[in-house]
C-alpha cells in the first residue's frame, strides 16, 4: 500500500509518498522546493496563503517520484491537527478531494502521533535498519512541542509530562534573539555552544528536581532576559559562546533527567528522540551517553525525519488504515487536545470495509 | 486613562486574571504587550483556567503555532503574534471573525497590529519597575474596552 500523507499544520507545506512498511518514496517539503525559488526566504512564511501557493508544486513533486503519479496512491492521510486551523484546512481539504476523485481512503492524522512514529521511517534500500519494539517511551521535542509519551503501539499513545509554558525549541528561538543571533535560535546557540564553557554561567533548572515528568521554560527565558538587562550582551565570541553553552547545558539536562526518569518509571528500556530539536548535537550525545549508562537503549531519528514533515504524516496514517481506522468526510481540524490515541475531531471512526482496502 | 496594577507575586497577577475573566465576555479583545519573559502568557494562563479552561489542557505559548483555541466557559482564542511580520497575514489567521463576535481574543505582541486588530478593547503592558518588579499598565479603547476597564478599577477598589 502506498500512502500519500499531506503535512500543512504551521510553516511547512509539505508532501510525501511512504509505503506502509515505512519505506520514504518521496518526501518534499515547502522550505526546500523554495529554495529554487527566486525570491525564496529563509523565513518561513507563516500564512494560509502561503499553503495554498505551495501545495500544488510541493504535491507534485511528490507524486514524480511513482510510475502513474496518483495513480499509484491508494490511500491518503492529511494532519488534521494540533496546529494552525487556517493551515491546517489547506492541506485537509486537498487530501480529500485527492481521496475522493481517486476513490481510496482518507485518514486524519495527529501531527504528534507523526512525529512519535517517524522513527518506523527509513529510506529504500535501507533494509537493516534498527527499529524500536514497543513499549517505548518518547522525547518530542520542537518549537511548538515539548513533552514525553509511552508508545505502546501507534493508537495507544499515553502522555506522560509536557511543557507547562513555553516549548523547548522556543526557548532557543527567544533566547538567540536576546543574544542578537539570528533565526532559527537552535542550530546557531547549538554551534556556538560547542565552542563555549557550560559552567561560565548560572542558570536556573526549571523543574529538573521535580519528580513529575513536565517541563518548563519560561522561567529560564526569563532569568535569562534578566541577566542580559543587568549585564548587557555578551561583550566578544568567547563570551557568546560561554553564555550560549551554559543555556544549552540546562535545556539539555532537563530533557535528559526527564527522559531517563520517565524509562525508569515505567519500567521501559527504549528511547526514542523526535521533532526538530531533537536535530541538536549536544542533546543527541549527552542523551546517547546517560541512557548506556542508565541501560536503556537510545533512538535518534536522522536529521532529515526531525522536522516538520509528510512521510511520518503518511506512515501513521498507514498505521491507522491497517488497523482498519478511515475518516469520513466531515473530519475537521482542531487547534489543541490533550488526547492522543484516538483521532479528535472526527466524530465517527468507521471501520473501512477490508474489500477496498488495496494489499 | 490608565491604571497600574502592581504583580510582585504569581498570586498578584493570578488575581488580576481572576478579574478580568469575570469581567470579559464574547467578543472582547485583550492585546497583551511586553518584553520576553514579562509574563504575557502567564496572565493569558490565569485568565483561562479563570473562565474555566480545564487543567488537563495546557496553556502554554502559541509564539510557533500562532493560534491556539481554548475550550472556556466561552471560547477563547489565545493568539501570539510575535512571528508575524505584516498585517496581511493577520487578515488570514481569520481574527477579526472572532473579535466582537463569538469568542474572548487574548494576543499576545499585538500593539503592532492595534488598527487591524479593531482597536477596541483592553491593551495590557507588562512592565517591570525601578526595583525590577512587575507591573501590568491597563489601557481601555473604545466601548468594549472601558467596560472591562471600569470592571477591574471597582475590583481593585474593593480589594484594595
Amino acid at each position: 500500500m502506498i500512502v500519500l500523507g499531506i503535512e500543512s499544520s504551521c510553516d511547512e507545506t509539505a508532501a510525501a509518498l511512504v509505503r506502509d512498511d515505512g519505506t520514504i518514496l518521496s518526501d518534499v517539503v515547502s522550505s526546500q522546493v523554495k529554495l529554487h525559488a527566486p525570491y525564496g526566504g529563509v523565513v518561513p512564511e507563516i500564512a494560509s496563503r502561503a499553503h495554498m501557493t505551495n501545495i500544488a508544486p510541493v504535491l507534485g513533486r511528490a507524486l514524480e517520484a511513482v510510475d502513474g503519479g496518483l495513480e499509484a496512491v491508494d490511500a491518503v492521510a492529511a494532519t488534521n491537527g494540533p496546529g494552525l486551523v487556517g493551515a491546517l484546512l489547506v492541506g485537509l481539504q486537498v487530501a480529500k478531494a485527492i481521496a475522493w476523485v481517486r476513490s481510496v481512503p482518507f485518514v486524519g492524522v495527529n501531527h504528534l502521533v507523526g512525529h512519535l512514529l517517524s522513527i518506523y521511517l527509513r529510506r529504500e534500500g535501507d533494509s537493516t535498519i534498527d527499529l524500536p519494539p514497543t513499549p517505548f517511551i518518547a522525547l518530542l521535542v520542537s518549537g511548538g512541542h515539548t513533552a514525553l509519551y509511552e508508545v505502546r503501539g501507534p493508537l495507544e499513545i499515553e502522555q506522560l509530562g509536557q511543557t507547562r509554558d513555553d516549548a523547548a525549541g522556543e526557548a532557543f528561538d527567544k533566547v538567540a534573539k536576546l543574544l542578537g543571533l539570528g533565526y532559527p535560535g537552535g542550530p546557531l546557540i547549538d554551534k556556538l555552544a560547542a565552542r563555549g564553557d557550560h559552567r561560565a554561567i548560572a542558570l536556573p533548572r526549571p523543574m529538573a528536581l521535580k519528580d513529575n515528568l513536565e517541563f518548563s521554560f519560561s522561567g529560564l527565558k526569563t532569568a535569562v532576559a534578566r541577566y542580559i538587562a543587568k549585564n548587557g550582551r555578551p561583550e566578544d565570541d568567547r563570551q557568546l559562546a560561554d553564555f550560549c553553552a551554559s543555556f544549552q547545558r540546562v535545556v539539555v539536562d532537563v530533557l535528559v533527567r526527564k527522559s531517563l526518569a520517565a524509562c525508569r518509571q515505567r519500567r521501559v528500556e527504549y528511547l526514542v528522540l523526535s521533532g526538530g530539536v531533537a536535530a541538536n548535537i549536544a542533546l543527541r550525545d549527552r542523551m546517547s551517553d546517560a541512557a548506556s549508562r542508565a541501560g536503556v537503549r537510545l533512538y535518534k531519528p536522522p536529521l532529515s525525519t526531525c522536522t516538520d514533515n509528510a512521510a511520518m504524516i503518511a506512515y501513521a496514517g498507514a498505521e491507522r488504515l491497517k488497523r482498519g481506522l478511515v475518516d469520513n468526510w466531515s473530519l475537521g481540524v482542531f487547534s489543541r487536545s490533550p488526547i492522543l490515541g484516538a483521532c479528535p475531531g472526527s466524530a465517527v471512526l468507521k471501520r473501512y470495509k477490508s474489500s477496498r482496502l488495496p494489499r | 486613562m490608565s491604571l497600574n496594577i502592581p504583580l510582585i507575586t504569581r498570586r498578584h497577577t493570578r488575581r488580576l486574571g481572576q478579574a478580568l475573566a469575570e469581567v470579559l465576555s464574547p467578543g472582547d479583545l485583550v492585546v497583551l504587550e511586553g518584553d520576553l519573559g514579562a509574563g504575557k502568557t502567564f496572565l493569558v494562563r490565569a485568565i483561562a483556567r479563570a473562565m474555566g479552561v480545564p487543567t488537563e489542557i495546557a496553556v502554554t505559548s502559541p509564539t510557533f503555532e500562532l493560534v491556539h483555541e481554548l475550550p472556556g466557559k466561552v471560547p477563547i482564542v489565545h493568539v501570539d503574534l510575535y512571528r508575524l511580520q505584516s498585517p496581511e497575514m493577520l487578515i488570514e489567521l481569520g481574527l477579526n471573525e472572532r473579535i466582537g463576535a463569538d469568542a474572548v481574543v487574548l494576543v499576545e505582541w499585538g500593539e503592532r497590529f492595534s488598527l487591524e486588530l479593531g482597536d477596541e478593547g483592553l491593551w495590557v503592558y507588562l512592565l517591570f519597575d525601578s526595583n525590577g518588579d512587575r507591573l501590568a499598565k491597563l489601557v481601555p479603547r473604545k466601548a468594549r474596552g472601558e467596560r472591562i476597564f471600569c470592571h477591574i478599577v471597582a475590583r481593585m477598589d474593593r480589594t484594595g
